[in-house]
Formats: structure tokens, C-alpha cells, sequence
């Protein structure tokens, strides 16, 4: 496999593979504060604020992961570069 | 991206001079403006200073005595002072924020150079109050507590070196963490408004493109306007809470709720011989 290829390939799976796992851990922190809030429903606001604390968090490193694909999408070959390279 | 963003301010930015292009451009501009806005509704707010609070001067004071009191919570006693800077930044950056949605003007956050100096700023702010509050003592978060009591024995100076080596790394390490805060700080809120800007014009130039077939302008953007609207304010109060714990971490040794745990913890040995006593 050549580099262009792989860099097309990376440059793809990067981003859905760290959403997936936010996604997980989103779920994960959702469901502990839906379970606090129903034991305690006084507490309904303390728990809201840290579970939008907690959410915005574990989506900054799925906005990390954005940043690194923003940087490689700029070094991926246009269809015309790319078959004239495979071409020779 | 090959498109420019314009706004109100773009003649204005292209008129300056050419070799301020790297520093002042349009994104620098708009912060500006949004300086401006603030600096004036401050004034406004201000005027007439009543005893019995009314209109914008009540908004003001209700969002001062909220900063204050987030201060003192999460730093500590005696936090009033780092106060200011922290409700300046979070009403700062929420204005930034809102403000692309404004037509005619753009998101001053999109862009990496004023994120990156609203960071550096906070880091800056960081190590001088650690300074200021522990002194040269300070040092002791990037060394590290020691590992060995000094003792004048053979074996304590044959160690010596292996410390001196496990302080060493573990310094860098600490380092390189106390660096990579600041950088967390500016990429998320840059990554935040960047990409729901990027979304937005994308979802506008679509809702464009699909115009022949459906006679009427649709606006689909406009599920992407509401999640700005609600990511916006988050990611300022985001920035506004890490930079008040990092400020906590700098300052306190052991941190303001962790005081309170050390105080019951060394309290309730003392309570629970008198119990038995009673009881005996």
C-alpha cells in the first residue's frame, strides 16, 4: 500500500473511531446521572452541572482528534495528483 | 480552506498595513469590537451607582457576586483577587463566542491566535500566583515531594544520584503536564468554534445548492445555529472552570475541599475517645 492510500485510510478512521469511544463514555457518565438524579431528585441540579462539566470534557478530546484531521486533510492528494502518481 | 471569511470589519482589515497581517487580522479585529461592546455595557452599567440596584446594574452585580462566589468555593478562601480575571474571561469569551451569529460579523474564537492568547494569558496568570502565593516554594510542584529523609549515612550518599535522576525525570514530566494545560484549554475552545462555524457555512452553502430544486430559500443551518447556542456558552464556562482549578492546584498545596476532608479526618480521633468515656 502506498502512502497515499494509507493517508486516505487514517485520515478516515481516525475521527468515527474517537467518536465512538466518546460516545461510549458519554453514554456511561449520562447514565450515572440519570440513576443520581432518580435516587435524589433534590440534587437534580448539582448533577446536571457536573454531567455537563463531564460531557464537554471527554468531547474536547473527540475535538482534539477534529484538530488532527483538519491538519492531515490539507495533505491529501486531489484524484487527478493521485492517478498520475499511479500511473508511473 | 480557500474561501475567506467576510464581515463588516474586512475593509477595515484589509486597509491596514501589509506587514500587520500576521498580527492584526480580521479575527483580531472583531476581538476588538467585542472589547468594546463589553467596555461599553460596563460603563452603562455603572453610572449611577443607586444603593437599591436596578436594570443593567443589577444584571452586573448579579454576575459579579456569581463569580465571586464560584471563586471562593473552588479556589478557597481569600480568592476574591483572582475574581476579576476570571469573570472578565468568561463574559469575554461567552460575547466572542455569540458573536458570529450576529450577521456581518465572525467568531473572533475561530481562530487558533486569539485562543491561544486567551491561554496563554491564563497560564501566565497561573504561575504568578503560584509564585506570589508560595513563594519560591512553588518549585515543590514541579519536583516533586522528596522521596528520601536526608541522613548522614553511607547509603543516603550512595542514593543520591538515583534521586537526583528520579527527581530529574519527574520534573520534566510535571513540566510538560503543567505546559500541556494551557494547550488543552486554546485547541478546545478553538476545535469547539472552528468546527461549529465550519458547520454552519457548510450547512448554508447546502442549503444554497439545494435551492433549484426547492423554489424557496430553506435555511438548514439552522440546527447548527442552535447547537452554537448552546455549545457556546458551555465552552466559556469551560474555560472558566479549568482556569479557576488550575488556579486552585497553583495556589493551595492541598486545595480548599481537600483542607476540609484533612480537617474532619484529624477531628474525629479526637471525638470518638470521648464517646467511650462517657459510655464507661
Amino acid at each position: 500500500m502506498d502512502y497515499s492510500s494509507t493517508l486516505a485510510l487514517v485520515v478516515g478512521f481516525g475521527l468515527p473511531l474517537a467518536v465512538a469511544f466518546a460516545a461510549f463514555a458519554q453514554g456511561r457518565a449520562a447514565v450515572a446521572a440519570m440513576e443520581g438524579i432518580a435516587r435524589q431528585p433534590e440534587a437534580a441540579s448539582n448533577i446536571r452541572s457536573a454531567l455537563i462539566l463531564s460531557l464537554a470534557l471527554i468531547e474536547s478530546l473527540v475535538i482534539y482528534v477534529l484538530l488532527a484531521f483538519l491538519l492531515l486533510f490539507g495533505k491529501l492528494p486531489s484524484v487527478i495528483d493521485y492517478l498520475k502518481e499511479v500511473g508511473k | 480552506m480557500h474561501e475567506e471569511h467576510g464581515s463588516w470589519l474586512k475593509p477595515i482589515a484589509d486597509a491596514l498595513p501589509a506587514n500587520w497581517h500576521g498580527f492584526v487580522d480580521l479575527y483580531v479585529l472583531n476581538a476588538w469590537l467585542v472589547m468594546l461592546v463589553l467596555v461599553v455595557l460596563a460603563w452603562l452599567g455603572t453610572r449611577r451607582r443607586a444603593r437599591v440596584p436596578d436594570g443593567l446594574q443589577n444584571a452586573w452585580e448579579m454576575y459579579v457576586v456569581f463569580v465571586r462566589n464560584f471563586c471562593v468555593e473552588q479556589i478557597g478562601p481569600g480568592a476574591e483577587k483572582h475574581a476579576p480575571l476570571l469573570g472578565t474571561l468568561f463574559l469575554y469569551i461567552l460575547f466572542m463566542n455569540m458573536f458570529g451569529l450576529v450577521p456581518g460579523f465572525i467568531t473572533p474564537t475561530m481562530s487558533i491566535n486569539v485562543t491561544a492568547a486567551l491561554a496563554l494569558s491564563v497560564f501566565l496568570f497561573v504561575q504568578y500566583s503560584g509564585f506570589a502565593e508560595q513563594g519560591l516554594g512553588y518549585v515543590k510542584h514541579f519536583v516533586g515531594e522528596p522521596i528520601v529523609q536526608y541522613s548522614p549515612t553511607v547509603g543516603f550518599f550512595l542514593a543520591l544520584p538515583l534521586v537526583v535522576a528520579f527527581h530529574g525525570v519527574l520534573s520534566a514530566v510535571h513540566v510538560v503536564g503543567e505546559l500541556a494545560k494551557p494547550l488543552s484549554l486554546a485547541v478546545r475552545l478553538f476545535g469547539n468554534m472552528f468546527g461549529e462555524e465550519t458547520a454552519i457555512f457548510r450547512m448554508a452553502a447546502l442549503g444554497a445548492l439545494i435551492l433549484p430544486f426547492t423554489y424557496i430559500p430553506i435555511p438548514v443551518q439552522i440546527i447548527n445555529v442552535t447547537l452554537h447556542l448552546i455549545i457556546g456558552p458551555i465552552q466559556a464556562f469551560i474555560f472558566f472552570i479549568l482556569s479557576a482549578a488550575y488556579i486552585q492546584m497553583a495556589t493551595h498545596a492541598e486545595g480548599g475541599k481537600e483542607h476540609e476532608a484533612h480537617g474532619q479526618s484529624e477531628e474525629t480521633p479526637e471525638h470518638a475517645p470521648e464517646p467511650a468515656e462517657q459510655a464507661a
